[in-house]
């Protein structure tokens, strides 16, 4: 995104990363560009913001592979508090940048060992694994973490991404269990677990994946992503060899999700897609229902 | 060795998807033209549909966008010739670590020399002299390395990298930005008249 720096004022720019560091998105680069081309000048002003908008810049700088701002700010950062935890993670962080892991790996355990309840140190060090590509390690590190911390459901969201992609679905939907335990009205929890669930195929799955994508549109009728889901199954339930009154059942239940789908698209003036979900619904026409 | 003709279009495409999403992997489907698509060599690969970054490890929306895909192609003349993938980490760029190889294994049994590009993540960036791109292609139910050639290729590369500088990543649409919110445009017209004309003028 390429903002016009001019008509932007510095408490702007001031809101605007408040606003990415509240809903954590990852905006790395605009963070940089927005940092040289109107905050740096204005650091004296930013009051008792300064030094956690310090600490986002070098993170993104990091992200960037910027080195010198990374720098410039920690610079700042350490001259004042020479002995924080947080800066000292920033330097793990800037070593794992420069691919020193074990450089990085010295400092983390320093934190931990001073602080056995810092949750951040540990987290990077999952994150040097994955790097590193040792995914299996990752895993076990996540874990380990869990059985401490177990309540962050940032920790179980990765777990759930790294088992996902090692293929063990059962493990990443106990994980997506987890989180909806904590969270029993987030939809893309049960979206997600409708996913897996269908992924893993089979009656019973495609059953359970069926009642959540349901659940999933009670709780976000404008939800696309599961009305398709719902379509998929009932075309899977529609073809399999169950009884005739469940097949009838979801071959309705497909073409409502159908009609659902079409209409929010024509609502939001979609340009292509109507005219392709044609082929979604012949796949439905073309099937016959008979009873034997 | 099979040998595969990559339009500008579709390798500018696929770099720019790779870079709206420096953190994620991201995937895709590549179509070649309909004359050419299953051919033994020279398959002409034209266009690319970017899929996903948000998981690229569950089926079902693969599914709905693959089923889209094909009537897509068979309206303009086109065919679904194979898959591409970038994958997360920076220096994975090989068969067993490639997201979602289950989707490409997939357009292979149904597509006789499907090919397959790995994005190598090394040399996206600008002023790079080769094109970022490993080639795979199948051969009874395995991937055997491939050969390619990028149409225009130093005009390509340049342009590419022009794009990237100025930020041209963020008009990308891939098939989760279009489930997000139906009005982005999964076949990305825009972008491609935009690609066409700033290719021109290389």
């Amino acid at each position: 995104m390429s903002y016009n720096y001019e008509e932007l004022s510095w408490s702007d720019v001031k809101d605007m990363l408040r606003k990415w560091r509240e809903t954590t998105d990852r905006k790395s680069e605009s963070i940089v560009q927005l940092w040289e081309a109107v905050l740096e000048e204005k650091m004296g002003k930013l009051g008792n913001e300064r030094h956690i908008i310090l600490e986002q810049v070098v993170i993104a700088a990091l992200d960037c592979g910027r080195m010198d701002i990374a720098d410039k700010c920690m610079k700042e950062l350490i001259a004042e508090f020479p002995d924080s935890m947080r800066v000292h993670r920033l330097k793990a962080m800037r070593f794992e940048m420069l691919e020193s892991y074990d450089k990085a790996l010295e400092i983390l355990d320093g934190i931990i060992k001073k602080d056995e309840t810092n949750p951040s140190a540990r987290k990077r060090k999952v994150a040097i694994l994955k790097a590193k590509g040792m995914n299996l390690e990752a895993i076990a590190e996540i874990c380990d973490y869990l059985t401490k911390f177990m309540s962050d459901q940032e920790a179980w969201h990765e777990l759930c991404n790294l088992y996902l992609q090692e293929a063990d679905f059962e493990k990443a939907v106990f994980c997506m269990e987890e989180l909806l335990l904590h969270n029993p009205h987030s939809y893309l929890l049960h979206l997600r677990i409708a996913d897996i669930r269908y992924t893993m195929g089979g009656t019973e799955n495609m059953e359970t994946a069926k009642s959540y994508y349901l659940y999933a549109i009670k709780l976000n009728p404008t939800n696309l992503r599961a009305l398709y889901g719902l379509y998929l199954c009932c075309l899977h339930i529609t073809n399999s060899k169950t009884v005739l009154a469940k097949r009838k059942e979801a071959q309705t239940l497909g073409q409502w999700a159908l009609t659902q789908i079409s209409e929010k698209n024509s609502k939001r003036k979609s340009k292509t897609s109507n005219k392709y979900i044609a082929a979604l619904d012949s796949a439905f026409a073309n099937m016959d229902i008979k009873g034997k | 060795m099979s040998e595969f003709k990559i339009s500008a279009r579709a390798y500018s495409k696929i770099i720019l998807h790779a870079a709206k999403y420096p953190h994620c992997a991201v995937n895709g489907v590549l179509l070649a033209d309909k004359e050419s698509a299953g051919r033994s060599k020279n398959v002409h690969i034209v266009d690319v549909i970017p899929l996903f970054h948000q998981c690229l490890y569950v089926t079902p929306m693969a599914e709905i966008a693959l089923m889209q895909i094909d009537a897509m192609a068979q309206e303009n003349d086109l065919a679904i010739a194979g898959y591409y993938a970038a994958p997360e980490n920076f220096y994975h760029c090989t068969i067993d670590k490639t997201p979602g190889i289950r989707i490409a294994d997939k357009i292979a049994e149904n597509c006789s020399n499907a090919c397959l590009l790995l994005v190598d993540n090394k040399y996206v960036c600008a002023n790079t002299d080769r094109p970022a791109l490993k080639a795979w292609h199948s051969v009874e139910s395995r991937w055997v390395k491939a050969g390619f050639t990028l149409e225009q290729s130093d005009s390509t590369l340049d342009a590419v990298s022009a794009l990237l500088q100025r930020g041209a990543m963020k008009d990308v649409v891939d098939f989760d930005n279009h489930l997000d919110n139906p009005e982005n445009d999964w076949t990305n017209e825009f972008l491609n008249r935009d690609l066409k004309q700033i290719m021109a003028m290389y």
